[in-house]
């Protein structure tokens, strides 16, 4: 028997990654839109609706299950003594790769969760996304085996890493009370959701377990590029796509094809390159926008900066047209993606340690 | 912790502030107080001019319908026509044209007006919403698409239908639903 499989912590990633997998379809099944069972993306971009940052009123919703992946990550992590209040490696840039992480997801219609959701469910439109956010992911660890780093973050005093936990509970004070500030779709992909407990109850369980296994998209992709079978992650994320492709199929949810699929397009340059951002940026910044909320319900401040530019950028993609649809690409989305692109580039080039 | 009095004095202020805003909450109305309930309560604003809307598009194009409903098709076409001056751009135009369009069995232009719709104004394939026309474009794919397809099969460079044919692939699209 492999050493991995006696490992107890490969077990905890196989969960995470079956459980993602499952209940990401059953989230659609019970209410949320066609393939974005779990889109934190899409679900980002419905939270910045809600609080008003844009007014596209088919995209307004508090997503319960983003409230809950930070809930769930922080009483996991205080659970079993990791959280740990850090920060102060790079914060404003780690903001504005949370707005770009959302600019990439946007163009492609969702964030790397959703890519393997929508492959899963047969919609081959994906894999041009898929293929994106796999060399972004390997030009990434290109540049930190180059020395491109952002630092170390520092223990920080104080409890600043309860700030963004804080705000989350917060947005489930909203989302509970709707006080007349906070808006809700009546109509359009907002307006379709699971039932508010079911989303939450997913939400927090998602959120300890992703917090307790370390278990992300692109993080499986880095290390199976790394590691290959060796990693836990290489498995989470086999039983990710297992999990959720044998959901898709015994829900009836799965057709094959290029056309007519749910929430795409067939730009596929731009899903690439969409793609190919967000898995460049996540590898620099440490992990996809869902690692990105589960490493801010741990303490992590700057994870929490890139949550902060991650709602920014929700309000952004929706009120300037950057966000596609299915008729295709707009051109502040492809100008966007550019920007975007020059800005790892420019982030690159600064933070590059060319000592060694 | 309450080291010192600087430090008894800000808890004492927290404790101060928090108490006052714990009244001033439990003291207004859940919608907000009576001054500013108007002016905050932007969902039901949005809500009555969305009803409005539905309102005036139906008392618009009602005289369209009438032709529509009495067999009228081409003379249903002009008074839309006449109608688009009044209101240029609206989604309901090519909506109403794609749907007598489909009826005189015209299927390309019906997609491609559909389509035109559904980009301006995409509660038409929302059930939700009270304009929902989904049986509408469903027929309109399920019937036109293969017509297409076959047409470009015969004639594999005729560009105006590979656009027709996208837009009705775009209309796929939105009735399998997604976020968007």
């Amino acid at each position: 028997m492999s050493p991995l499989f006696r490992d107890r912590h490969f077990w905890v990633v196989l969960v995470a990654g079956i459980g993602l997998g499952v209940l990401g379809v059953l989230l659609a099944v019970w209410g949320n839109p066609q393939n974005s069972g779990i889109c934190v993306s899409c679900f980002i971009e419905n939270s910045s609706g809600a609080l008003g940052l844009h007014d596209n009123e088919r995209m307004q919703y508090l997503r319960p299950e983003l409230i809950g992946f930070v809930l769930g990550s922080i009483l996991c992590a205080s659970l079993f003594r990791e959280f740990r209040s850090r920060g102060g490696s790079a914060p404003l840039a780690r903001m504005v790769s949370g707005v770009f992480l959302i600019v990439g997801s946007a163009v492609f219609i969702g964030c790397p969760i959703k890519l393997f959701l929508r492959l899963t469910a047969g919609d081959l439109s994906a894999i041009a996304g898929a293929l994106g956010l796999l060399a972004g992911v390997w030009v990434g660890l290109q540049g930190l085996a180059r020395g491109i780093d952002l630092g170390r973050a520092r223990d920080e005093r104080g409890a600043t890493g309860l700030l963004v936990p804080a705000g989350f509970v917060l947005l489930l004070g909203f989302l509970l009370a709707r006080p007349a500030f906070i808006l809700f779709s009546e109509r359009g992909s907002a307006a379709q959701h699971a039932p508010l407990m079911i989303s939450l109850l997913v939400g927090v369980l998602l959120g300890a377990f992703a917090q307790r296994s370390r278990f992300c998209i692109t993080g499986s992709v880095r290390d199976s590029i790394l590691m290959g079978s060796r990693s836990p992650l290489f498995w989470g994320f086999f039983a990710f796509l297992l999990g959720a492709f044998g959901t898709n199929v015994l829900m009836g949810r799965f057709t094959f094809g290029l056309y007519g699929q749910p929430g795409s397009h067939l730009e596929y340059l731009w899903s690439f390159l969409g793609m190919l951002l967000v898995g460049w940026l996540s590898v620099l910044i440490g992990g996809c926008p869902f690692r990105q909320l589960i490493k801010a319900g741990e303490g992590d401040s700057d994870a929490g900066l890139a949550v902060v530019g991650m709602l920014l950028g929700g309000g952004l993609v929706q009120s300037w047209g950057v966000a596609a649809t299915a008729a295709g690409v707009s051109l502040p989305g492809k100008v966007s993606v550019l920007v975007g692109l020059a800005f790892v580039l420019i982030i690159s080039l600064l933070f590059r340690d060319r000592t060694a | 912790m309450l080291r010192d009095r600087f430090d008894q004095l800000m808890i004492a202020a927290l404790a101060a502030i928090l108490i006052f805003t714990s009244i001033l909450m439990a003291g207004a109305s859940p919608r907000g107080n009576d001054s500013g309930a108007a002016s905050l309560d932007r969902q039901l604003e949005r809500e009555i001019l969305h009803r409005a809307r539905v309102d005036f598009i139906e008392r618009h194009y009602a005289p369209v319908l009438t032709l529509r409903n009495n067999g009228a098709l081409p003379e249903a076409l002009l008074k839309l026509e006449e109608l688009s001056r009044t209101l240029p751009g609206e989604a309901h135009n090519d909506l109403l044209s794609g749907d007598i369009l489909l009826h005189m069995g015209q299927f390309d232009r019906a997609l491609t007006k559909l389509a035109s719709a559904v980009r301006r104004n995409a509660d038409y394939v929302d059930s939700a919403s009270p304009l929902s026309q989904r049986p509408l474009i469903e027929s309109a794919v399920s019937e036109g698409l293969p017509r297409v397809r076959d047409r470009l099969r015969s004639q594999p460079d005729n560009r105006s239908m590979e656009r027709v044919l996208k837009d009705g692939y775009y209309l796929q699209s939105r009735l399998a639903g997604g976020c968007e």
